[in-house]
């Protein structure tokens, strides 16, 4: 460790450290403007200057520590050159600090007190203000050019920390700026508004609309994906006004993306719902809590047993989804009881559980930074988990990344080699990988004999796919699907980062399974670096399966089948437990459309529009008995029930958040529920105890916690108490216990410890193109958007993606002579719609795409609910269309 | 950057729309594309006039200080060879067919590379180490130790670029060796090559030199042809987008990869990270002209010529009020005054000699009282002026300091790359305060101003260029006080040249 002095005094300093870093760190402040701890060095606006050895100046921002140096930073030569250079700095800058948005906040403002300024010697140099206006493009940020000092941090922030490239500093001398794009608004560019350079930016070149500090911080969750970013609810009155993101937070150590930093409107929408609503006469009409639960207790008494079912909210806290399922099992007597999983990661869940033992992701997301090469299939993670995505840019400047999409994502354009595979081809694509990687004896074969069973009927099921079979069906060229074999075999460690792109298939546990078996075959699993992880869609998916809030488990994945686990339980609860696992989402829905459920419960989730099919949901829930739906807003599943009850956001309650890691993370209430909302929990307590049951008397989500404990091993060191800090990663079986960052390391939770091969197994998509429906759509999610509730009531994300667009292949668009933004009706086989079309190659000819996040488009009208027959999880991801001009003809 | 050029050749100027296009098939963002299209001088951008940067400042400095570029005349004397003959990097200039090898064989050429393949590479470095030479780029830093270092560092792909970006007004003499010898600076480039361990070679040529980059294309391609670079290492010509500050090896590596030619923070040295990552020697024109003669030559030789500390020729571009501007080849240690009387003619009829100016916009004044300085880098160093890449403009009596160097500020702030504060801004004020000075509002406090922005930038500026782009003005009013003293404080231009009245 170098050993440097600064003014005379000894500092410890770390190798290939800098100056200014050593400095800071020790206590010695150095005036900066365009040093960012989160940044490699600028060297752009030289306040930092000091003496070295009693020499020549130097900036300490780009001076790495040596041995012995010694370092002045107040002497003559020093202050002359940071008062010079101040000068020169202020002398292009407005003098209008009170009005500046970053008043207060300002390092200018600093660095000019710290260094010191003279009128009558600043008065001296010319003024070279510029006259560029203020870019007021964006909905969520201002850019003023005329108060921007150059520092460039904006620009290192776009590239090291978001990945992106959307700033850079462009033309030269005086007429130096900062350009978006080709100098164009930003709003215009590539800019994904993840608002990161804006919390960076020291002056008020680049501030947030809503820039008046909040009056207090509340640390909890983001409620959006299943990434699990801390963040900073900043709070003003009974509102919430900002967020920043937790520097601290072990996820995303202070990295927000768009929706996360600047899509908490709908906190404070007015359309959120306040009053518990009756339906009465066919109309839903305000209703008092007394009413409401009245009317719930009296009807859900009489529909008991596997007439009573149930969905759980993944966008609740693991504490309500706990006592929900307490509620269906111990009150209603019905292990029909299911949640959104279903309709995403349900295949992860059981194909991990079958290989590995455990179905979860395996590593922590900060692997990412460790390994050697990256797999990502079927997953846009750029727009699904935007945080995680910055990482994989991140990652893919530094190794191989290998991407395997129908689309041309964001990722794609930045991988080694993008496997462009029609969609359903992920069993061949993956069999033909691992027959690559077999043919060139890549395998590890001390894993594979050590930690594994079932490998040579794996490998007679793959050498029995023929790589022209799997060119053919894949649609992929063998050489890149060898080459890509070879680059995730020979680069250890490596990581398989997949999302829905795999699960949501009738073949999606089979998809699971390949994606497992690639990862054991290579030895990629249980060490950093490596491993297999699912990207979980909905910020608390992960928790909702983990507490039970499925048809097979109670929580901590014990299976209701296994007698010890399920009288335990039991006991716990009071009440003896039904041994046969219940209905699963789709399932329900089904039941319901056949007459025999009484009683629908649905807290958190908009079933009627996000499960496939949405004519079918949607007479389900016309023929269930009786529906009640808890939500935030009136969704359009919530139009369809007998009452409605208002529930409490997550920045109005406190309990926890399980992310894609299996990180148990606290979330806590910032304001109170708008009207008479109430938590989730607190409701479903309510309804318990009107139906006189016992077991519901908590009065703090902590309670709630601390009964999961007890009643689930995995989580028996899970307190709030102990969450304080990073959270826990799950299994955690003690107060003792650290939790477990990564799964399997020396041991594999099966119950042999052995990894399971299974021998891989094509099934094409339930639906093929034909002539009716030539063209195969796909679905993913957008950046500015979620499902259908929460951003569309966020102005400034419906301003940067306002509608549903059907994405088109030039040559599919010209065959059917639609022109870029034309309105055209996409059909399939259950129905159509009418939106807008966008024509780009980022489609494979073939193929459609669509998002679905807009009720005046609902997506899945088109869907079908073909399942997956282990999972139960429908085919959202092939369907076959049509498209036409609107108004054409159908038989044209 | 080639894709840009070609867009500017075939459209006459870039739309903005184009560059989306191109920065897409590129894989960059546009962002990206967009600030090296407004970064090079050569590239117009359509509909954004006011933007784009002013053109090169030579006309500026050609009607102030006559400073005329005149690389077709070629003087080369002084430098003989050990066998008697005259010879220097320009003596087979105007005597060969410039692009042919055969011309250039028939003149000793390629000798000096049979020698080095001969040798190991050590002894390679060695050689160019025991002869002394000092790179002629400007800085004068030992050759031996730039290549050494690229040679021990361990890589796959090492790159031998020429610096050709030559980009002081009033500089030509790498004009001239292009043009008129190119294969000198290939056989120079292909030692370097095998003394560092690098296959691959390339000339950066700035864009203006049009012709220049068709001569040494042609070159390059017979030298190609007939194996004369020697096994194992092919050269490219790359053509730069057109800006001073390109001239340093760093902005110089960034240009090629595409991004503006701003300089990069060292260390790393390019010899250890320099293009796409690869070691890289960066040696100038100049230099490489010289080595083939160390191999040939031998090394005693060439150390024998001129003083100890700035071995062998000297390659000088003399303009101004001289007799016959020209290219001038002499030993190191000739005086200035050997150089303008013997080679230059002695200066034009009725000029009187007042000052030279030496070491480019990075350079100084030195006032007529130093015309018997020798050309050395030490001892020009001591005298107050660099010696930089050889460039000498000869000031007569009728010149005006101020608005001279006003011109030099001029060219200052329009090449700053404006990556830190002290240049981009100092510049400028200092620009502005020479331009009062010539009018009527001139003032005492304009002179203290550009000292203080001169101390800035000096001290705390991020790069080479920053640290000297006031050098030439503030040797200006060191040397001609008075002069600047008439117009700060009397308001009078004593060369009548500037109209001192209210802009």
């Amino acid at each position: 460790m170098p050993s440097i002095t600064i003014d005379g005094m000894p500092v410890a300093a770390a190798d290939g450290q800098t100056v200014l870093q050593a400095a800071l760190a020790a206590g010695f402040d150095i005036p900066h403007l365009c040093h960012h701890p989160d940044l490699s060095p600028g060297g752009h606006c030289r306040l930092c200057v000091v003496q070295v050895d009693g020499g020549p100046l130097s900036a300490s921002c780009q001076l790495t520590v040596r041995d012995a140096m010694s370092i002045a930073t107040d002497t003559v030569p020093v202050r002359e050159a940071r008062e010079a250079a101040l000068d020169l700095i202020l002398s292009a800058h407005p003098m209008t600090c009170l009005t500046c948005a970053s008043n207060h906040a300002c390092k200018l403002q600093t660095v000019a007190a710290q260094i010191g300024v003279d009128e009558a010697r600043l008065g001296l140099l010319r003024p070279l203000v510029g006259s560029v206006s203020k870019d007021e493009s964006n909905p969520f940020f201002i850019r003023d050019p005329q108060r921007c000092v150059l520092c460039g941090i904006c620009v290192r922030t776009c590239d090291e920390v978001q990945g992106r490239g959307a700033l850079a500093v462009g033309y030269s001398g005086a007429a130096t700026a900062i350009v978006a794009g080709s100098d164009a608004p930003i709003a215009e560019s590539i800019c994904e508004s993840c608002g990161e350079c804006v919390d960076r930016c020291p002056t008020g070149a680049l501030v947030h609309r809503e820039s008046r500090p909040p009056t207090r911080e509340v640390r909890s969750v983001c409620p959006y994906c299943g990434t699990g970013c801390s963040i900073l609810l900043g709070v003003r009155g009974d509102r919430v006004v900002s967020v920043r993101g937790d520097a601290d937070g072990p996820v995303n150590r202070g990295r927000l993306c768009v929706k996360g930093r600047y899509g908490m409107g709908f906190i404070h929408s007015d359309q959120r719902l306040t009053t518990p609503l009756i339906r009465r006469d066919g109309v839903l009409e305000p209703a008092t809590w007394d009413e409401a639960l009245d009317l719930v207790a009296e009807r859900f008494a009489v529909s008991r047993g596997s007439a009573f079912a149930c969905i759980g909210s993944a966008r609740c806290t693991n504490e309500e989804v706990y006592l929900t399922q307490k509620f269906a099992r111990a009150v209603m007597g019905s292990n029909n009881v299911d949640n959104c999983a279903r309709l995403c990661h349900a295949p992860t869940v059981a194909g991990l559980k079958q290989s590995l033992g455990t179905g979860g992701g395996t590593s922590p997301i900060e692997d990412l930074a460790k390994a050697a090469c990256v797999l990502v299939i079927g997953s846009n993670t750029t727009e699904a988990h935007p945080v995680v995505g910055a990482q994989v840019r991140h990652a893919a400047r530094r190794v191989p990344l290998i991407v395997a999409d129908p689309r041309e994502t964001d990722l794609a354009r930045r991988a080694r080699i993008h496997l462009r595979l029609r969609p359903g081809s992920d069993v061949p694509l993956l069999v033909g990988m691992a027959r690559a990687i077999l043919d060139a004896g890549l395998e590890k074969a001390t894993f594979i004999e050590e930690r594994t069973e079932g490998f040579l009927p794996f490998v007679q099921a793959v050498m029995a796919m023929d790589p022209e079979w799997i060119e053919e069906t894949t649609g992929v060229p063998w050489s890149d699907i060898a080459e890509a074999a070879r680059l995730y075999a020979a680069s250890a460690p490596a990581m398989i980062v997949y999302s829905l792109g795999i699960t949501e298939h009738t073949h999606g546990t089979d998809n699971v399974l390949a994606i497992a078996n690639l990862a054991l075959l290579t030895g990629n699993i249980g060490r950093p670096g490596a491993g297999v992880m699912p990207m979980r869609g909905q910020n608390n998916v992960q928790g909702a399966c983990d507490v039970g809030c499925v048809p097979d488990s109670l929580a901590g994945g014990l299976a209701v089948r296994e007698q010890a686990g399920r009288e335990a339980v039991g006991r716990r609860w009071g009440v003896d437990l039904a041994d046969t696992p219940g209905l699963t989402v789709m399932e329900m829905l089904d039941a319901a459309r056949s007459g025999s459920i009484g009683a629908l419960y649905v807290t958190g989730m908009d079933v009627a529009y996000s499960a496939a099919d949405t004519a079918r949901a949607q007479e389900a829930m016309r023929a269930a008995g009786f529906v009640v739906v808890q939500d935030i807003f009136l969704s359009g599943t919530a139009e369809l029930a007998d009452v409605v009850l208002p529930a409490a956001s997550f920045a109005e309650k406190d309990g926890t958040f399980t992310n894609l890691e299996r990180r148990v993370q606290r979330v806590r209430a910032a304001v109170p529920p708008p009207g008479e909302a109430r938590q989730d929990w607190q409701i479903v307590c309510d309804i318990a105890r009107r139906m006189g049951a016992p077991g519901f008397e908590f009065t703090d989500a902590s309670q709630i916690r601390d009964e999961m404990s007890e009643v689930a091993p995995a989580f028996g060191g899970i307190r709030f108490d102990r969450l304080e800090g990073d959270g826990i990663q799950w299994p955690c079986p003690s107060v003792e216990h650290p939790g477990t960052p990564r799964l399997h390391v020396d041991r594999f939770s099966t119950p042999n410890g052995r990894a399971r091969f299974t021998a891989p197994a094509y099934r094409p998509p339930a639906e093929a193109p034909d002539e009716s429906y030539p063209l195969v759509l796909t679905t993913g999610r957008s950046l500015y958007h979620f499902h259908l509730a929460m951003t569309v009531h966020v102005a400034g994300l419906m301003e940067l993606n306002p509608e549903e667009l059907v994405w088109l292949h030039p040559d599919d668009a010209a065959a059917r002579g639609v022109a870029d933004g034309d309105l055209v009706t996409v059909s399939s086989r259950r129905g159509s719609l009418d939106l807008r079309s966008w024509i780009t190659d980022a489609v494979s000819p073939g193929t459609a795409f669509m998002t679905f996040h807009f009720y005046e488009a609902p997506t899945n009208v088109l869907t079908q609910a073909a399942l997956d027959p282990v999972s139960k999880t429908p085919e959202f991801k092939v369907t076959a269309v049509q498209v036409r001009r609107a108004g054409d003809d159908k038989r044209q | 950057m080639p894709a840009l050029a070609q867009l500017q050749r075939r459209h006459g100027s870039i739309e903005n729309g184009v560059i989306a296009a191109l920065a897409r098939s590129l894989g960059l963002p546009e962002s990206k594309a967009y600030a090296a299209a407004t970064f090079y001088s050569s590239f117009a951008l359509a509909g954004d006039g006011q933007k784009v940067r002013p053109p090169a400042l030579d006309a500026a400095l050609e009607s102030v200080m006559g400073a005329e570029r005149a690389p077709e005349a070629i003087r080369s004397w002084g430098i003989t060879a050990p066998d008697g003959r005259p010879d220097g990097a320009l003596a087979r200039c105007g005597a060969i067919r410039p692009e042919s090898v055969d011309d250039y064989r028939a003149a000793g050429g390629y000798e000096g590379l049979r020698v080095a393949l001969a040798m190991p590479a050590e002894a390679v470095v060695e050689t160019v180490r025991a002869a002394r030479l000092r790179g002629r780029g400007g800085a004068g830093f030992p050759t031996a130790a730039k290549w050494d270092h690229a040679r021990t560092v361990i890589a796959p792909a090492k790159v031998v670029i020429c610096n050709a970006a030559e980009g002081d007004p009033g500089a030509f003499a790498d004009l001239a060796i292009l043009r008129q010898d190119p294969h000198g600076v290939l056989e120079g480039m292909a030692i370097a090559a095998h003394a560092v361990g690098a296959a691959r070679g390339i000339v950066y040529i700035r864009s203006e030199y049009e012709e220049a980059i068709e001569t040494v294309r042609g070159a390059v391609r017979e030298a190609s042809d007939s194996g004369a670079l020697g096994p194992g290492f092919t050269v490219e010509v790359f053509s730069g987008g057109g800006r001073y500050v390109c001239g340093d090896e760093t902005a110089l590596l960034n240009s090629m990869e595409g991004a503006p030619g701003r300089p990069r923070l060292r260390p790393p040295l390019p010899t250890e990270h320099g293009l796409w990552g690869r070691p890289t020697v960066v040696d100038n024109v100049k230099t490489l002209a010289l080595v083939p003669l160390i191999l040939r030559h031998g090394p005693e030789w060439f150390a024998s010529i001129g003083p100890a500390a700035t071995t062998g020729p000297a390659i000088l571009a003399v303009s101004g009020f001289v007799r016959r501007p020209g290219v001038v080849e002499v030993p190191m240690g000739f005086t200035l005054r050997q150089v303008i009387e013997q080679g230059c003619g002695g200066m034009a009829d009725g000029a009187e000699l007042k000052a030279i100016q030496t070491g480019g916009p990075l350079g100084a004044f030195l006032s007529a009282d130093a015309v018997d300085t020798p050309i050395c880098f030490d001892a020009m160093k001591a005298a107050g002026s660099p010696l930089g890449s050889g460039g000498l403009i000869v000031v007569d009596h009728r010149t005006c300091m101020v608005a001279s160097s006003r011109a030099f500020a001029e060219f200052a702030a329009a090449e700053s790359c404006g990556h830190c504060a002290p240049c981009r801004l100092g510049t400028r004020q200092v620009l502005l305060a020479l331009r009062n000075l010539m009018g009527a509002g001139a003032s005492g406090a304009d002179l203290r101003l550009i000292e203080r922005m001169e101390a800035a930038m000096r001290s705390s500026s991020f790069c080479a260029y920053g640290r000297s782009a006031a050098s030439v003005v503030l040797s200006a009013i060191r040397v001609f006080p008075d002069e600047f003293a008439a117009h700060a404080v009397e308001r009078r231009c004593p060369a009548d040249w500037c109209s001192m009245e209210a802009s």
